[in-house]
């Protein structure tokens, strides 16, 4: 029964391998217990290793000319070594009279960093120098006390483009839990809001880190044999679409609205060149301790300024959704500029009641173009009798409403386009009319959309149907390696003919400069300005101001949108997108070349 | 004829874990998971002497509900849910299905590979090998629990190997691996290329396979480089530090630095039994469980870290020899596919805790604190007296 039939090969290759294996073993256990053993007792009987973070400068965020939008300054950081830090009443109490503060807060502290307890606790942080200099002087005094330099956010243009540039801020526990896997730590700070936010990964960079051999006593005795230092990684510098020329116009246009939106975009890719949402905010606010009572005003119920309106606040288009209507009418063979039908005596009488126009006086007879220069409620009524529900809400959500613009800083509001489905749901089948589908088409009723899809409509308008993902960042520039261009991105093609475009353009134009024109307010000298107005209803209180407007007419550059909260009537507010357009124009183009 | 019980593994088993539990103990001698570990050894004894008593001619008819019942209960904590992946919880305990899973394997491979003896070489039955040992692999990568992944690997090499593919064929399959390793720079990896290429050659490999293992590892030579430019720096960073988790001290890689200094303070004669300054404080985080290595290391020294190596050593001697007596094809692979789970886990916890390998998470065999291992292990042994007595009438 001796004889085999297999190799014996495989069994005794393993045998070897494993006693190769072994020898490794045994030779890195007598390496680490004989040859090294005394420099590892003495570490672990006296002497401490002891780590201190370097802390990685936060990338900055500059604006699309390279003018610094968030920088750092160094801070000093008063930290405690939980493994050194021995609780002794002397040292407390020295470090109570150090730093201004209470033991109770010392123990707070203490225990909130208890998740990693090697590394150093901060304190206390935006300690001065002459704190620093006393504790160096005296640093056996303070066993496990060490300081840090920590960057820190310095908004030198405090409230401009807060909304889109953001704050940071400690990282919470429901943060910590989503991001773990990304090596976030208790105690990092995170952006909170805007690119801060939506750019954390790219602009945080990675700490670095510096080891000691420590004596009980706190003296360093020097570095740890086989342990280099880790360098910190910088984050990424983060160059925003934002012009910071520009954005200090349109802060100053919307300076005495107490709460609006005012975008800039330009419309040959999307770029948003300014972004204002009001009530804003000071940033600095943020790089101080928050008292209850600025964060009471901050978290305001009514004005709520933390609010960024332009992506999260939803309000019905107006009459600015007439030119959704008149694209489908055109394209649908039901209207062009030669169409005159019904004409306007102030209202119109449809099923068992009448729907009025915006003015009472009533337009008469007109075609597709005065409709829009006038935008005239009766024209469009019978519009979109022909057009219908079905068409009209398709053309609305491929027009970009009602779904996300993806812009790159969140979150952002979706918004609403009702469609038959949910007009069966909410009031039963048979349990609603026509009326619906008239008001839908200026733009009033259930319909809800954010400043951020009206100016990427009126961009797709304005260069000739191609919609573009709005965006905040251009570029992202890590310390190391090639910069990162953020490509522009499409969320598709308007769903227009070159026909309907071109109706819809021209009514643009006349209601800046046609006679009876909503949006005179806006006429330039030299420019040839196309816009539109629209006065949303709002059962709140007065009704909210849309204008729109893009120049020049024939090959835009810029796309400029205002909405007004309770700003009673969009026409009103034309002069500011003539301002911006104007300064666009005329001062800061040319100094571009 | 059949021979006796294996007394020498045996013994060794349970020296390995007396001296386990004499660990956990001085670890931390107020909580009550020695009391456990013992109870646990007690039922790993007895399940041992069980499994001695079945022939082997069952569990290679069981071969592939093992497999299913192991698919089953790895997928069960991740229906679960939860953070950790790696338990499920039953209404009177906890167990880690990785655990059982591992001898799962080793005996559908086995089984697999018997079955297909004659054509071991063909694509066919090794893409199936691959496929078996796969879908588990990608079952604990999600929890993601990469060090059991790397016990499937071993499991599989040590039982295709043992069941007769020769060693270049292992080498062409993990060629494209070496690729990804030597081309951080392109002359080490060109040299690799040239030398992979000319064994290829005077092989007289078959066209098909020449050109596939050829154009692979030159595309895989050439792309690793190009992807690992692309990704940006934090990215890198993050695989880096999963490599090697020195690179991020205030997370595993405090863990590896006390480690070091735990077993390095030892010195020779060692600290002396609940004399560990290192280990008794809580520098080093799962200290009975993954790190016990690093308890033994302080407190009994270079003498007492040399013995349970020695006790080790002895152990895989004798599993290979049981291994090398076994008269029947399954038996020689079933034995070293089991015993690769033992050895493996072995190498690298210890490589771990002394610094030579990445964190993964292995515990150590008999020495680490926990039912799941210490059961498994004890079962693996059972498998492995039944073949040392039944080895010869086979399946």
């Amino acid at each position: 029964m001796k004889s085999r039939q297999f190799s014996i090969r495989p069994i005794r290759v393993l045998s070897v391998a494993l006693s190769v294996a072994f020898l490794i073993l045994i030779s890195a256990v007598f390496n680490l217990q004989i040859i090294s053993g005394e420099y590892y007792y003495r570490l672990s009987e006296n002497n401490r290793i002891r780590i201190v973070p370097k802390r990685a400068p936060r990338g900055r965020i500059l604006d699309r000319k390279g003018k610094v939008l968030v920088d750092n300054r160094p801070t000093y950081t008063i930290s405690i070594l939980p493994f050194e830090f021995t609780k002794k009443p002397e040292v407390i109490s020295r470090l109570v009279d150090l730093l201004s503060i209470t033991p109770e807060e010392i123990d707070k502290q203490l225990q909130r960093g208890g998740i990693t307890p090697y590394a150093p606790v901060p304190i206390k942080r935006k300690v001065d120098f002459t704190t620093v200099s006393e504790l160096q002087e005296h640093l056996l005094d303070y066993p496990g006390v060490i300081y840090e330099v920590e960057p820190q956010r310095v908004y030198p243009w405090r409230s401009h483009a807060a909304h889109a540039i953001g704050y940071i801020g400690e990282i919470s526990a429901p943060e910590l839990r989503d991001l773990y896997r990304l090596n976030y730590k208790a105690g990092d700070f995170i952006g909170k809001l805007g690119i801060e936010k939506s750019y954390d990964t790219w602009l945080r960079g990675k700490d670095g880190a510096e080891f000691f051999e420590v004596r009980v006593t706190g003296e360093v005795v020097g570095p740890v044999q086989g342990r280099p230092n880790i360098q910190a990684i910088s984050g990424a510098d983060i160059i925003s679409t934002i012009d910071l020329e520009l954005q200090a116009l349109a802060e100053t246009l919307m300076a005495n609205v107490e709460s609006g939106v005012f975008i800039a975009m330009d419309p040959r890719n999307g770029e948003v060149l300014s972004m204002v949402s009001r009530p804003s905010f000071d940033l600095e606010l943020f790089t101080k301790t928050i008292t209850d009572s600025i964060w009471d005003l901050l978290n305001c119920r009514e004005t709520h300024p933390l609010l960024n309106r332009a992506i999260q606040g939803t309000y019905p288009p107006a009459s600015i959704f007439k030119l959704v209507t008149a694209m489908g009418a055109v394209d649908e063979g039901i209207a062009n500029e030669k169409t005159h039908l019904q004409a306007c005596h102030g209202s119109i009488w449809y099923g068992d009641r009448w729907f009025n126009c915006w003015n009472r006086q009533g337009h008469g007879d007109i075609n597709l173009i005065q409709a829009i220069e006038q935008s005239c409620d009766v024209y469009f009524y019978q519009l979109s009798l022909h057009l219908g529900l079905d068409k009209w809400s398709e053309l609305a959500s491929a027009s970009g409403f009602g779904k996300p613009t993806g812009i790159d800083i969140s979150p952002e509001a979706v918004g609403f386009v009702p469609s038959r489905q949910y007009f069966a749901n909410r009031y039963g089948r048979g349990g609603w009319g026509h009326g619906v589908v008239m008001n839908l088409c200026i733009g009033q009723g259930e319909i809800l959309v954010t400043p951020i899809q009206m100016a990427q409509y009126i961009c797709s308008i304005a260069n000739g149907g191609t919609i573009y993902k709005p965006k905040l960042v251009k570029e992202i520039r890590p310390p190391m390696g090639r910069p990162l261009i953020v490509e522009n991105e499409k969320n598709g093609q308007l769903p227009a003919s070159a026909v309907a475009m071109r109706i819809v353009r021209d009514g643009m134009v006349q209601v800046v400069n046609g006679p009876k024109g909503t949006g005179v307010w806006a006429q330039l000298p030299d420019v040839k300005v196309a816009g539109k107005t629209g006065t949303a209803q709002n059962p709140h209180g007065l009704d909210h101001a849309w204008f729109v407007a893009y120049a020049p007419a024939e090959s835009p550059r810029i796309v400029v949108l205002t909405l007004i909260e309770h700003g009673i009537s969009g026409g009103a507010w034309a002069p500011l997108a003539r301002d911006y357009i104007w300064y666009f124009m005329n001062i800061y183009e040319p100094r571009l070349n | 004829m059949t021979r006796s019980f294996d007394w020498t593994i045996a013994i060794c088993a349970v020296l390995l874990s007396a001296i386990g539990i004499l660990l956990i103990y001085s670890a931390s001698p107020t909580s009550v998971l020695w009391i456990k570990q013992a109870i646990y050894l007690v039922v790993g004894v007895l399940l041992m002497v069980g499994l001695w008593k079945i022939p082997i001619r069952l569990h290679y008819s069981f071969g592939w509900i093992y497999f299913v019942i192991s698919l089953v209960i790895l997928l069960a904590p991740i229906l679960q849910g939860g953070d950790v992946k790696r338990w499920v919880h039953f209404g009177f305990a906890t167990f880690q299905p990785s655990e059982l899973a591992k001898p799962a394997i080793a005996l559908v491979l086995a089984r697999f590979f018997y079955d297909h003896k004659k054509d071991i070489k063909s694509i066919k039955v090794f893409s199936g090998a691959i496929l078996i040992t796969a879908i588990p692999f990608g079952l604990v990568m999600i929890q993601p629990d990469l060090g059991t992944a790397m016990v499937f690997i071993a499991i599989f090499v040590c039982s295709i190997y043992t069941a007769g593919v020769d060693e270049l064929t292992l080498f062409f399959v993990a060629s494209p691996l070496l690729s990804i390793v030597l081309s951080f720079h392109w002359i080490p990896w060109a040299v690799f290329y040239v030398a992979l290429l000319l064994i290829l050659w005077f092989s007289r490999t078959r066209l098909a396979a020449f050109l596939t293992i050829s154009i692979g590892n030159f595309v895989v030579g050439v792309l690793t480089p190009a992807i690992w430019r692309s990704i940006h720096i934090y990215q890198k960073e993050r695989i880096l530090v999963f490599l090697d988790p020195g690179r991020d001290p205030f997370g595993t890689g405090y863990q590896i630095i006390q480690s070091k200094i735990a077993v390095g303070s030892g010195q020779f004669w060692g600290k002396g039994f609940l004399q560990g300054t290192q280990t008794k404080l809580a520098f080093l985080p799962a200290k009975q469980t993954d790190f016990i290595f690093a308890v033994l290391g302080e407190q009994f020294g270079f003498i007492g870290s040399f013995i349970t190596l020695l006790i080790f050593f002895i152990l895989f001697f004798r599993i290979l020899k049981i291994a090398d007596e076994a008269r029947n094809e399954y038996a020689r692979i079933l034995a070293t596919g089991l015993g690769s789970i033992i050895f493996f886990g072995t190498l690298v916890n210890i490589g771990m805790v002394i610094g030579l390998m990445p964190v993964t998470g292995l515990p150590l065999p008999f020495l680490s604190s926990g039912g799941s291992s210490l059961i498994t292990s004890f079962c693996i042994l059972g498998i492995l007296q039944s073949i040392h007595s039944h080895g010869i009438e086979g399946p």
